[in-house]
């Protein structure tokens, strides 16, 4: 390969990594190490880490409940509306996360919307809505990596596990799944990251109200709002150490191929 | 016993169409065809993976047609052996009877024999990812046998082996099927291992088997052009039927200007007099003549000279021009030391023989 064409490739990637490295390292000059101590600790906080960590769990345990399945039928299967469902798939990624908040705002203002919020399960202003509005950014993704995997996965080895005996239910369980882990564990790991950094869709839905719906990414929000740099420049690097953490997990995971 | 009767499927626009196989018990038949003549397609249908249009299948007297692949009694092993990744060897093998609430004695009895037999006592705790290719193809087959199927389907067997493994491969197969008497049934592309394997033999093209029958029969007597030419017969050259006796059968080609008589059984049933048809033979049913004969007193003896030939390893074959004014071109398979005893090289003069016996005949049509 030409190697001034191989030096202008690389120096590019440098300049992008370079260019990141200067966002964060910028940080510090706002951050000391007392503050980061006092802010770190202080109460509203950790409930604000405690919050977007228990909602986090809780949207990726769902998004995965329901990616799981749907990802393995529109692998495997052939069915009425699956390019509908294929293409529903896209909605978090073509809409914006407010306006999807938006969407879930309206729906709750609707006959069925409210019939719901007047059960016991409420999600306007409360934190099943965190939970929700995490769900619907990221259960999409969880779907599309998911069934990447299952892509992945040739049906044959199902077929072998039924001519031995077993069920459709059986193969899937004893063979699809456990050869499927790698790729559930990056999809867990990568949803769990999206869900935590949810800004938008999260305060549309449940507001921003300190001790009650504040996740980390609105305490950000509500820190800048006050003009409080300092605040804001500690919450970042949480959310940072967080996030890339669970993407440097994903990279060990990943290029997993049984085929 | 395994039956396929009249199984019509489809797939797309590709159609398997009036499907008809049967397996003795025991028996090892082979179904050989070209990629895309709708083999593995064929074996999917049968193990319960694709639904039928039409047909019915059995497997010892009881109809499976819609039986789900879970409930046929049909092991299946792959051309990639599909041996599972996160299960080592000895799970892998005894999957089938883990699925069982229990299993006998008698069923652990018979995959210790299996491990033995294969020699796959130093394998048990390893994952199929630090197996060789011959060791996957081993594990499968114990894996598949496990549960005593009433028949075992093996796709392309040997396409994920090198090439030096083959032939012992091959030979464990043979062993293995004839030690455990199974009933199996194996597709693949490759002549050799089709003639080699199968007791009875189908050639499957465009989705119809267009011949089934022994592989002794199959070898020497393709019963249409299209078999001939995928079983690479080359010696074809077109013919008149002049007259039918009993089982013998008189035909003349004007292409070596002859007129010889074959024994043709049911002969009548199949040609007429008068009727256009093609005669071939193999180019190892035709021989080189030592002694000089008298082509005029033998009809099958023709004066020829070397125009061309080719060298394989240890098979030489030799194209010969027949001395006659067509100069029809016939083929001949020789090995290598009898080339050598006869001094075979291009131009050299020679007689040639086509062994009455080994000759056959094709409707024109066909």
């Amino acid at each position: 390969m030409n190697n001034g064409f191989r030096r202008l490739t690389i120096l590019v990637a440098w300049a992008l990594f370079v260019f990141f490295g200067i966002l964060v390292i910028s940080l510090f000059g706002f951050v000391s190490p007392s503050r980061l101590v006092t802010v770190a600790t202080s109460a509203r906080v950790l409930f604000s880490i405690k919050l977007s960590v228990g909602a986090a769990l809780l949207a990726t345990g769902l998004s995965l409940v329901i990616a799981v399945p749907t990802a393995y039928a529109l692998s495997r299967f052939e069915f009425f509306g699956k390019k509908a469902i294929d293409l529903a798939l896209e909605l978090p990624m073509v809409v914006t996360p407010i306006a999807l908040g938006a969407l879930l705002l309206i729906f709750f203002n609707t006959r069925l919307g409210t019939l719901i919020q007047q059960s016991r399960l409420s999600f306007v202003f409360e934190f099943p809505g965190i939970v929700l509005a995490q769900f619907v950014t990221t259960v999409g993704i969880a779907t599309r990596l998911l069934k990447t995997t299952f892509d992945g996965i040739p049906p044959r080895y199902e077929a072998v596990a039924c001519t031995l005996g077993a069920t459709p239910a059986q193969a899937f369980r004893l063979v699809t799944l456990p050869m499927a882990v790698p790729g559930i564990l990056a999809a867990t790991v990568l949803t769990f990251a999206k869900c935590i950094g949810e800004f938008g869709a999260t305060i549309m839905l449940a507001g921003s109200m300190p001790m009650k719906t504040e996740t980390l990414p609105i305490s950000i929000f509500m820190r800048l709002s006050g003009a409080d740099v300092e605040g804001m420049a500690v919450l970042i690097l949480i959310l940072l150490t967080v996030g890339l953490s669970s993407l440097a997990l994903v990279k060990t995971m990943l290029h997993t191929s049984y085929d | 016993m395994i039956e396929l009767r009249a199984v019509n499927a489809a797939v797309g626009a590709f159609r398997l169409v009036d499907i008809e196989v049967a397996i003795g018990p025991g028996e090892c038949h082979v179904i050989v065809g070209p990629t895309g003549s709708g083999k593995t397609f064929l074996l999917e249908t049968l193990i319960g993976l694709r639904p039928l249009l039409s047909g019915r299948i059995f497997i010892d007297g009881h109809e499976v047609t819609d039986l789900p692949p879970n409930r046929r009694g049909i092991s299946y092993v792959p051309q990639d052996t599909c041996l599972f990744p996160t299960m080592t060897v000895r799970q892998n093998i005894q999957f089938g009877l883990d699925l069982r609430a229990r299993s006998s004695c008698q069923d652990l009895a018979f995959v210790g024999r299996l491990v033995e037999f294969l020699h796959l006592a130093s394998l048990l705790d390893r994952y199929p990812r630090n197996l060789s290719g011959g060791e996957r193809q081993r594990v499968a087959l114990a894996r598949a046998l496990a549960t005593k199927p009433a028949l075992l389907v093996l796709d392309e067997p040997f396409s994920a082996i090198d090439h030096s493994l083959r032939e012992d491969i091959r030979r464990m197969i043979k062993d293995l099927l004839e030690e455990f008497k199974t009933t199996t049934l194996i597709v693949t592309h490759d002549l050799d291992e089709a003639f080699f394997l199968g007791k009875r033999i189908s050639i499957i093209l465009g989705g119809r088997i267009i011949q089934a029958g022994p592989r002794e029969e199959m070898y020497y007597y393709p019963k249409s052009l299209a078999a001939a030419q995928f079983l690479g017969i080359r010696n074809l050259f077109p013919a008149r039927v002049e007259h039918l006796v009993q089982h013998e059968i008189t035909i003349s080609s004007p292409d070596l200007e002859r007129t010889f008589t074959i024994p043709c059984r049911c002969a009548h049933k199949r040609f007429t007099a008068g009727q256009a048809v093609r005669f071939g033979i193999r180019s190892e049913a035709v021989s080189i003549l030592r002694r000089p004969a008298d082509p005029n007193e033998e009809p099958t003896v023709f004066e020829a000279r070397v125009r061309r030939m080719f060298v394989r390893g240890t098979l030489h074959t030799v194209i010969a021009e027949l001395a006659t004014p067509q100069r029809a071109l016939v083929e001949i398979d020789l090995h290598d030391a009898a080339a050598r005893k006869i001094g075979l090289a291009e131009g050299a003069h020679l007689q040639i023989s086509l062994n009455p016996r080994h000759i056959f005949l094709l409707a024109e049509a066909g």
